[in-house]
């Protein structure tokens, strides 16, 4: 995942979206690099109180911020996260929560290595 | 113009706050929390309005809902930010009153024509809300001057009676302030007041009608004349009946009633208690009264307890009781408007 996360980004793309500002760029993945660990655990905490509601709104938000990076995979995880929770399908819950977990910080590497 | 930017998602938060900075010089105000943004909005109304979806406690479609119960709110621009596949979603925001879409991830070849168009929408709002604020302005104006010139036409009317009644211009006054003073005093509201001011002074116009040798003889009337006389409240409510103007329909109503008496031994129709209208039950004491305290070519003026006694002597006969027990309670106001209009 954090291989796929890293070969797809598009730093091209990425730019387009916000208008070509470099320091814009800069700026959005210093934010991200705070707020990703925070959702990972607002991931794993809702998880081990099987709160459905939470980890449904820690996954959309974690689909809405990598989003903006073009990260597919990353944001792939999230969608099947997002859903599973907003069913009520608690099966896989531990592994997609686990997926979206390593993805978010595949994509943290990936932007850590950007600014560096 | 003054945007607000509500979302829970700092990534999201940054790039829209930055894109706007390229619309021009706006005031930005982000919130990530939906309550303290909403309330924020409702205390200082932003020209538009850029609100997520998801956020934790309340959501974008119930955030939009508020705002649109927000009177204040209820017209101005709300985007609202979803991701493209969420269609339910956006029909029901549409449904709780967003003007447009934005998607997720935001893209700057969207969001930036789509923010503009709003903010063209609002400015064109606010200039045709401040164009309607001028016509109101100038159509009050307007009305003022015309309600000005009624007033004058009819105060020039009065004085063309008065000039054939021995009674003077001083007489007209004061009983049309005794007779907003009774109004007053019974609660009646501000708009009436102002229109019986007005229309009191038209109770005797009528008079117009009558022929000098009776109108101005200083002796008793004979019956005959008496009778010709007493048409004057008929006269009258022919000259100013069928007006569109609520003035003078009101100044009809006066003339026709003001010597109908409470029991119904009055003129011209004999009418008794409520059936009087109130207008011309309240111009009957404020005119006997004035009429009585004023020197005429046959009699001259009564003493002010005199006067006095004879409307409380008249209270239920000649007089609705209401109207008496409220000119005599306000006794001292009576003098006061006595005293400023004298002859």
């Amino acid at each position: 995942m954090e291989t796929n996360a890293i070969r797809i980004f598009d730093r091209q793309w990425v730019l387009e979206q916000i208008g070509g500002d470099e320091n814009l760029l800069h700026a959005i993945i210093e934010v991200f690099l705070v707020d990703s660990p925070a959702i990972r655990q607002q991931l794993t905490n809702a998880l081990q109180n099987l709160d459905t509601h939470k980890l449904h709104a820690a996954a959309h938000c974690a689909k809405s911020a990598v989003g903006n990076f073009g990260v597919q995979a990353a944001v792939q995880a999230a969608a099947h996260l997002e859903d599973a929770a907003k069913t009520g399908d608690t099966s896989d819950l531990d592994s997609l929560t686990d997926a979206l977990c390593r993805a978010l910080i595949g994509v943290e590497d990936t932007l850590r290595q950007e600014i560096s | 113009m003054l945007i607000a930017i509500v979302e829970d998602t700092p990534v999201n938060l940054l790039i829209m706050q930055s894109l706007v900075k390229r619309l021009g010089e706006h005031d930005c105000q982000v919130f990530s929390d939906p309550e303290l943004g909403l309330a924020w909005c409702q205390d200082t109304p932003p020209d538009l309005v850029i609100v997520d979806y998801m956020m934790p406690r309340l959501d974008g479609l119930e955030f939009i809902r508020r705002c649109r119960s927000t009177p204040i709110l209820q017209e101005r621009p709300i985007l609202m930010v979803t991701a493209a596949a969420e269609k339910e979603v956006r029909y029901a925001a549409l449904e709780a009153g967003a003007t447009d879409f934005l998607t997720k991830p935001i893209d700057k070849h969207e969001f930036i024509p789509r923010v503009r168009n709003m903010l063209q929408l609002r400015a064109a709002m606010a200039a045709t809300a401040h164009r309607a604020d001028e016509l109101a302005i100038a159509v009050k104006m307007a009305t003022a001057e015309i309600h000005l010139r009624e007033r004058e036409t009819i105060m020039r009317l009065a004085r063309a009676a008065e000039f054939r009644d021995p009674e003077t211009g001083a007489h007209i006054l004061r009983m049309a302030h005794y007779s907003a003073l009774i109004a007053q005093q019974l609660g009646l509201p501000g708009e009436a007041i102002d229109m019986l001011l007005s229309a009191a002074p038209m109770h005797d116009v009528g008079k117009l009608g009558t022929p000098d040798h009776i109108l101005l003889k200083p002796g008793r009337l004979t019956a005959e004349e008496m009778g010709i006389m007493r048409q004057h409240a008929n006269i009258g409510y022919e000259i100013l009946r069928n007006s569109s103007s609520p003035m003078l329909q009101m100044a009809a109503e006066i003339a026709l009633n003001h010597h109908e008496k409470f029991d119904g031994s009055g003129y011209p129709n004999s009418k008794t208690g409520q059936d009087i209208p109130l207008t011309g039950r309240i111009v009957a004491v404020a005119d006997v009264f004035d009429a009585l305290t004023s020197d005429r070519p046959y009699k001259p003026a009564w003493e002010l307890t005199r006067a006095r006694e004879h409307l409380i002597a008249g209270r239920g006969s000649h007089f609705d009781p209401a109207c008496v027990d409220i000119f005599i309670a306000n006794w001292d106001k009576v003098l006061e408007i006595r005293s400023i209009h004298q002859d």
